[in-house]
């Protein structure tokens, strides 16, 4: 309680500071989750082309088809989903908008886990790189709801 | 120097130094992990139009 207060005073004093602070975590979370993005994208390259071919191969009906694609359609948007809202962060960060940015971070946080998911759907194993920023964005998100009331 | 200036002085340059760095963090281009999330923005939309073309039933 005593740090808590101590910590907004020293906010409520020095809030520039504050504001670059914050800044540094959005940063640092929002690299860490395009990076994961961005190697989860080249490690599925190859799995995902097999199971396109051999979908195409074997699928009798558009049905099956569309049954043998539906897991990778979703990783696919989840992983996008992940880009386009670090985006609006770098873009937020760039306008000064440290708080606003660091409100991203429990979206992030939710579409990373669903990356994970979705590899799991898939049988994939998750690279430690993915984990590790799903821990990172944990904390950036429990800094932005306890910090900020962003929810 | 009298404890006065030496505290007005501490705290000007507190401030000068707190400015200077909110103006270098501000006036920062793109980070290269923004260019890199356009860079992988563009490839994912590729790889999904890909897919979502086989997924609407398009079947050699």
């Amino acid at each position: 309680m005593v740090t808590s207060r101590s910590s907004l005073l020293l906010c409520g004093l020095l809030l520039p500071a504050c504001g670059a602070s914050y800044a540094e975590t959005v940063r640092r979370g929002m690299d860490s989750a395009t990076g994961a993005v961005i190697a989860v994208d080249r490690l599925v390259g190859t799995a995902r082309d097999a199971a396109v071919a051999h979908a195409r191969e074997h699928a009798e009906t558009v049905e099956d088809l569309r049954a043998a694609l539906a897991p990778w359609v979703s990783l696919y948007e989840d992983l996008a989903d992940v880009i386009d809202t670090t985006l609006a962060a770098y873009v937020l960060l760039e306008n000064g908008e440290a708080e606003a940015a660091l409100c991203l971070a429990p979206k992030v946080l939710e579409e990373l886990e669903g990356v994970l998911q979705g590899l799991e759907a898939l049988g994939l194993d998750v690279p430690g790189v993915l984990s590790e920023s799903v821990a990172l964005m944990r904390t950036v998100a429990e800094t932005a709801v306890d910090e900020l009331g962003c929810r | 120097m009298k404890p006065i200036v030496w505290v007005r002085e501490l705290l000007s340059s507190v401030v000068a130094g707190l400015v200077r760095g909110l103006r270098g963090k501000q006036s920062r281009g793109p980070s290269s992990m923004r260019r890199a999330a356009e860079e992988e923005r563009d490839r994912l939309r590729k790889e999904r139009e890909e897919l979502e073309k086989l997924y609407g039933g398009e079947k050699r």
